[in-house]
């Protein structure tokens, strides 16, 4: 008899005591108390819910994969200007940047909205750090720019809705 | 604890309300987005600034310049800061600690400040063939020393605190945990200085700053320490500067 009390007051989406008479779970929002069409709706949320998890998880992916890209054109940048220009100063910089993105890629797999976010605003910074050297650079490549800025955001984003107090 | 929809009494540790199924406690998507959105707008009003000012003393130096530039810095950090006044102007307060602290603010930065000019230099002249001369920038004005103190020791300890410490910290924390908060404002007050090399050194120095700040829950003693250091490197300028002069 005291076993099936037990059972009435937890509830059936994550076992956790339901306080008496009220509807919802305090743990999970489930309406254990509520009408079959309110369960069935708590039910189309969940699985909305995973789906835009999911959405979310590609994108703060795809981010990461940027950041390699980003790391891959630093390290060929400087590489090239280094045999072309015999510039050992800028070599030493993009490779600097290249391993600074790569550490943030890595980091990413941990902390996604930190590490995004930081490669972003270094990403902005180092497009403001042209301009200061030469006003046109602005739209050199400008369209690698925006789409590489445009993965980044969505990843912040996406890391941010995911993983609030990470 | 109340829900913020219903208004009946919840549990401390409520994911959901059990009355009404209202989700508590956790911020909403929009509202850490628009915290977000605050945070990303201060940073690239700050880049945007730097840019500017970074052209403007190609095209000129002078004196009045260097004011309106550094007034114009001010206000912006002081805009910002309006719009989270009631809780940047809490980390003004005097936390009681240990009076050693404050001592320690004042005399490691003496040691920490020698050690990073010179290794600094050693980088730059090794990586870079190039060295800068912070007093340089001032040695042409009239009561050069005033205005070198004043831009280089006074402001910066004074609004880069209130602007990384105080409002970019208060509203990095509402979206992400303390420890986040202090990584990436430490990083974004290494990148707002633009130089990689300063990366190496500041970003540990912002680490610091950030921790103090979290920990004491003051923006003091980071303006102490911020205070000591620049001056140190100052000093240590204006002495070079004199010598090099002599040489001449």
């Amino acid at each position: 008899m005291e076993d099936l009390i037990q059972r009435e007051t937890l509830c059936s989406q994550c076992n956790t005591p339901i306080n008496g008479k009220t509807k919802f779970c305090a743990n999970c929002g489930y309406p254990e108390n509520g009408t079959e069409k309110e369960q069935s709706v708590y039910h189309a949320n969940k699985v909305m819910k995973k789906n835009q998890v999911k959405e979310d998880q590609n994108r703060i992916k795809s981010g990461r994969n940027t950041l390699y890209w980003i790391a891959g054109i630093s390290f060929f940048f400087g590489l090239i200007t280094f045999l072309l220009n015999d510039d050992s100063t800028t070599f030493i910089v993009q490779i600097i940047l290249a391993i600074i993105y790569l550490i943030l890629a890595y980091w990413s797999q941990k902390k996604p909205f930190a590490a995004l976010l930081s490669a972003l605003l270094l990403y902005v910074l180092l497009i403001a750090a042209d301009v200061v050297v030469e006003p046109a650079s602005i739209f050199r490549g400008i369209i690698v720019k925006i789409i590489i800025i445009s993965f980044l955001i969505k990843g912040v984003n996406s890391a941010l809705q995911n993983s609030k107090k990470e | 604890m109340l829900c913020s929809s219903c208004k009946l009494e919840i549990e401390e540790r409520a994911n959901f309300c059990p009355h009404c199924g209202v989700s508590v406690g956790k911020k909403e998507g929009s509202v850490a987005k628009q915290d977000m959105n605050l945070i990303i707008t201060f940073y690239l009003v700050e880049i945007v600034f730097l840019v500017i000012a970074y052209l403007v003393y190609r095209q000129e130096v002078s004196l009045t310049i260097d004011i309106i530039i550094e007034s114009i810095s001010a206000i912006i950090v002081l805009g910002f800061v309006s719009l989270d006044f009631k809780n940047v102007i809490r980390l003004y307060r005097f936390p009681k600690i240990n009076p050693l602290l404050y001592l320690g603010a004042i005399i490691i930065p003496i040691f920490t400040g020698v050690i990073v000019y010179y290794g600094i230099e050693l980088v730059n002249s090794e990586l870079f063939f190039e060295n800068y001369n912070m007093y340089a920038d001032y040695a042409l004005y009239p009561n050069s020393l005033f205005w070198a103190f004043l831009f280089v020791t006074i402001t910066p300890p004074i609004f880069e605190e209130l602007a990384y410490r105080g409002f970019l910290f208060n509203q990095l924390q509402k979206v992400t945990s303390t420890k986040i908060t202090i990584i990436l404002t430490a990083f974004i007050f290494a990148l707002v200085h633009f130089s990689i090399i300063s990366l190496l050194w500041i970003f540990p120095f912002g680490l610091l700053l950030g921790y103090l700040r979290h920990k004491y829950d003051t923006l003091w003693l980071g303006i102490i320490i911020h205070f000591i250091h620049n001056l140190i490197v100052l000093s240590l300028d204006y002495y070079y500067f004199d010598t090099t002069l002599l040489e001449l």
